[in-house]
C-alpha cells in the first residue's frame, strides 16, 4: 500500500494534512500519478491521518458501499481497488459522477439479494445495529471486514459498541472529530 | 477552564474575532526566535511516564528552565518537522539573554518514532537526551485510561490489547494491508503495546548518538530517589547540585484523578507479554528495573 504521506495544503485561513494514494491510470506522469484525498469529505481519509493501521480494501477486494456518495468518496475508493473491481453502492445521491463505469449505484438491496462482498463501508452513522447486522448477515462474507462510521454522542454508543464486539473483532476504533464532529471510525472483523 | 484562559482560547481561536489566528505573544516570540536557545537536553521518552513531575524537579534548579510556557513539551521532531520551522521551534524556549544555562522539552513520543533520531542527530546533535522508563504494564493501563477518559477508545482494557495484538498479527502476515503513516504509532491510543517495546525503539537511537549523550531512569524510582536522580542530571548537565523540595505526582489522571485498578490476569498476562522486550532493554543499557511484578 503506497500511502505516504501526509501532506499540507494551504486551504484558505486554515492548514489541513490530507493523504495521498497512488492512482494507477496516471501511471506514466509520476507529478500526476498522486492523488489527494480530503479528509474532510472523505471519513476513511480522516482515518488514515488520524492514525487507521489497516486498510482491508485492495484491488481483489468486493466492495459493498452504504452512504452519501460523494466525488471525493468515490474516487477515494476506486483507487482502492485500482479500478480492478466493481463497487456496488446503496446511496440515495442521485449525482452521476463521469467516467467512474465502475462504480454501480443501486437504490436498494434487491438488486444485490445473495451477493456477499469482502468488504462493506457502511459511512452512514444512523443505522441502527439491527440494521447493521442484518445487512452484514445477507452480504458480508465470512471474516469479511465492516468499516463503519460510529457516533460518539448518540445516546447508546456504549450499548451499540458492547453489541459489535458481541459479533466483530473491534480491530480498531479510529477518533475522526478532528475532521467528522463527534464522529469515530471503526474497524471491524467479522468472527465467523 | 478559568476566565483567564476561555477568554485566551476564545481570542486565539475565534474565525471570526480573529480569522488570521494572530498572536502578538506568539509572533514576538517568532520574530526573536534567532536570539532563543535551541535545547541542550531532549526527554525522548516515555509517554505516561511521568515528564510533568519530573520537568517540575528540574524546574527548581536556577539555572534550568525545562519545558515551554504553555506544555512540556514541543512535539517538533515526530509531528510537526514537516510542517513547521525550525524558527517556530525556537520561538517556544527562552531567549539567550535569559538567566537560564539549560534548555530543555520533553516530548515523550521521540522515543517511537523512527524519524526523530536522524532529524534531531542533524539539529541538535550533542543535545543530552534523556529517558525515563516506566514499567510497560502500567505504561500501557495509564495510556488506555487516557484515551477512554478522552473519549478516543470505547472499548475495555483487556479487548484495546486483543485489538492491538491482532493488528499488529494482521500486519506482520500481510504487510500489504499496513497504511505507512509513519506517525500512527505515535498515535497514544493505538500503541498501548508497542510504545513499551523500550529495546527496539531505542536501538534506533543507539545506532546514531553515542551511549554517553544518553541517561536512563526508572518512573517508578522517582518518588523516593527523586533527589539523587535529580542531582545526577544536574551532575550530567555540568551544573551544581541542589537541595530538592519533595514535589506531588503531577498530571495523574489527565486531571480527573486517579483511575481503578487493573485485573490481575490482565496484569500477569501482560507480564509475560513485556518480559522478553524488557530483558532485552536491559542487556542495552546494562541496568534492570524490578518490573516482573
Amino acid at each position: 500500500m503506497n500511502f505516504n504521506s501526509i501532506i499540507n495544503y494551504k486551504v484558505n485561513r486554515n492548514q489541513f494534512p490530507s493523504t495521498k494514494k497512488f492512482d494507477s491510470n496516471k501511471i506514466n506522469n509520476i507529478m500526476d500519478s498522486f492523488r489527494s484525498w480530503n479528509p474532510f469529505e472523505s471519513s476513511l481519509s480522516a482515518a488514515i491521518i488520524s492514525g487507521l493501521e489497516i486498510i482491508p480494501i485492495n484491488k481483489t477486494s468486493s466492495l459493498l458501499y452504504i452512504g452519501h456518495l460523494n466525488y471525493d468518496v468515490s474516487l477515494n475508493l476506486l483507487d482502492l481497488v485500482e479500478n480492478n473491481q466493481k463497487i456496488f453502492c446503496v446511496t440515495k445521491n442521485r449525482v452521476q459522477f463521469t467516467n467512474q463505469d465502475n462504480l454501480i449505484k443501486i437504490n436498494n438491496f434487491n438488486k444485490i439479494k445473495n451477493q456477499k462482498f469482502t468488504v462493506i463501508y457502511l459511512d452512514y452513522s444512523n443505522y441502527s445495529y439491527e440494521s447493521t447486522i442484518d445487512i452484514t448477515n445477507s452480504h458480508l462474507e465470512k471474516y469479511g471486514y465492516l468499516i463503519i462510521q460510529f457516533s460518539k454522542s448518540s445516546q447508546n454508543s456504549n450499548q451499540l459498541f458492547d453489541n459489535f464486539s458481541k459479533n466483530f473483532e473491534i480491530l480498531q476504533e479510529v477518533n475522526i472529530e478532528s475532521f467528522f464532529r463527534n464522529k469515530s471510525l471503526l474497524l471491524l472483523k467479522a468472527l465467523n | 477552564m478559568n476566565f483567564k484562559s476561555y477568554a485566551r482560547s476564545l481570542l486565539l481561536t475565534h474565525p471570526k474575532l480573529n480569522p488570521y489566528r494572530f498572536s502578538p505573544d506568539y509572533t514576538f516570540r517568532f520574530l526573536t526566535s534567532s536570539f532563543r536557545h535551541l535545547p541542550h537536553f531532549l526527554i525522548i521518552g516515555t509517554s505516561k511516564a511521568g515528564k510533568h513531575s519530573v520537568l517540575s524537579y528540574l524546574n527548581q534548579h536556577p539555572d534550568i528552565k525545562a519545558g515551554t510556557k504553555h506544555n512540556v513539551g514541543v512535539y517538533y521532531f515526530d509531528s510537526t518537522f514537516e510542517y513547521k520551522s525550525l524558527s517556530w521551534y525556537k520561538s517556544h524556549f527562552p531567549s539567550k539573554f535569559s538567566k537560564f544555562k539549560i534548555i530543555g522539552e520533553a516530548s515523550g513520543t521521540y522515543l517511537n518514532h523512527s524519524l526523530a533520531p536522524q532529524r534531531i542527530k542533524k539539529t541538535l546533535p550533542h543535545a543530552k537526551l534523556i529517558n525515563f522508563f516506566r514499567n510497560p504494564v502500567d505504561r500501557a493501563y495509564s495510556a488506555y485510561n487516557h484515551s477512554f477518559k478522552l473519549g478516543w477508545e470505547h472499548s475495555t482494557f483487556d479487548d484495546s490489547i486483543k485489538s492491538e495484538m491482532h493488528r499488529i498479527e494482521i500486519m506482520n502476515d500481510n504487510p500489504k494491508t499496513k497504511i505507512n503513516n509513519i506517525d500512527t504509532v505515535n498515535f497514544l491510543q493505538f500503541s498501548y503495546l508497542r510504545h513499551g517495546h523500550y529495546a527496539s525503539n531505542l536501538k534506533k537511537w543507539l545506532e546514531i548518538f553515542p551511549k554517553n549523550q544518553f541517561k536512563y531512569f526508572s518512573t517508578e524510582d522517582l518518588d523516593e530517589n527523586y533527589d539523587k536522580i535529580m542531582n545526577s542530571l544536574f551532575s550530567f548537565f555540568k551544573l551544581k547540585e541542589i537541595n530538592l523540595k519533595k514535589e506531588e505526582r503531577k498530571n495523574i489522571g489527565i486531571g480527573k484523578g486517579a483511575y481503578p485498578s487493573m485485573k490481575e490476569s490482565t496484569r500477569d498476562m501482560l507480564i509475560d507479554y513485556f518480559k522478553p522486550h524488557n530483558d532485552k532493554l536491559y542487556s542495552l543499557i546494562n541496568e534492570k528495573f524490578d518490573w516482573d511484578k
